[in-house]
């Protein structure tokens, strides 16, 4: 089963995320730190996205894509990016990462729903991973 | 103009597709998240740490906005910039004010919760 790793440190925004990609048939692992989603990444194959907020501990959505981008094993593995900040010049910074997606909170379990698929067979990219 | 709607139901059922029951489960979780974090929030007042004040506000204004509480979560927001800028008086006064914005949802969520059965 393809799995879909979420960071959030917001339960509530996790929870509405992970019951969407569940009803997909994806397995959702959760966690609620970024130091935590970058291990389960390098530590599980099937993983087929990254979820992140930017605002996380010990290691934040931004230091997680730059993290992810600079391995070859996860350079091209699709991110999107969460956030309740919505400025253009945060949005731009984490697309210029690496982002595939960005999505603004508050989650919209329709939008996930309509977005996941699409990123895991590479149709909703908005920018390539580089 | 920012929406002032103490409790967007239609906003907030329809982000979880109509799921009430995940709704109130949610709504269970924020009135724990909430308590914590505004007990939270006090503390880094009362040091003056507004660092702390801003990344709590930050966090307890998304999980407003998922539950559709957007009067609490624009004054969450304001909250968030205060403490952001260093403005400690403003933030006090806002922390009381959100407070009573949280009641004031938790009491229009309470009615919808009711009113469904």
């Amino acid at each position: 089963m393809e799995k879909v790793i979420i960071a959030e440190d917001d339960p509530i925004s996790r929870i509405i995320i992970a019951k969407a990609v569940e009803s997909l048939g994806y397995m959702a692992i959760q966690t609620s730190n970024g130091a935590s989603a970058l291990e389960l990444v390098e530590s599980n194959p099937e993983v087929s996205l990254v979820i992140t907020d930017i605002s996380l501990p010990q290691l934040d959505g931004r230091d997680l894509i730059k993290l992810m981008r600079a391995k070859p094993e996860t350079s091209t593995l699709p991110v999107m990016i969460i956030s309740g900040a919505v400025a253009y010049s945060e949005i731009r910074e984490v697309m210029e990462l690496g982002a595939s997606r960005f999505m603004p909170k508050p989650i919209d379990i329709k939008e996930v729903k309509r977005l996941v698929p699409l990123l895991i067979s590479g149709d909703g990219l908005e920018s390539k991973p580089r | 103009m920012r929406p002032s709607t103490i409790f967007d139901q239609a906003g907030a059922l329809s982000r979880v597709c109509g799921d009430k029951e995940l709704l109130c489960q949610l709504f269970e979780m924020l009135q724990d998240q909430a308590e914590i974090t505004i007990s939270e929030i006090h503390s880094s007042l009362g040091a003056a740490d507004l660092e702390t004040t801003h990344r709590k506000a930050h966090h307890l204004k998304g999980a407003l906005a998922n539950l559709g509480a957007c009067s609490a979560q624009n004054v969450a927001r304001d909250l968030e910039l205060a403490a952001r800028s260093g403005d400690k008086l403003k933030a006090e006064t806002l922390i009381h004010i959100l407070e009573g914005e949280i009641e004031s949802f938790y009491l229009s969520f309470r009615s919808f919760q009711d009113s469904e059965k």
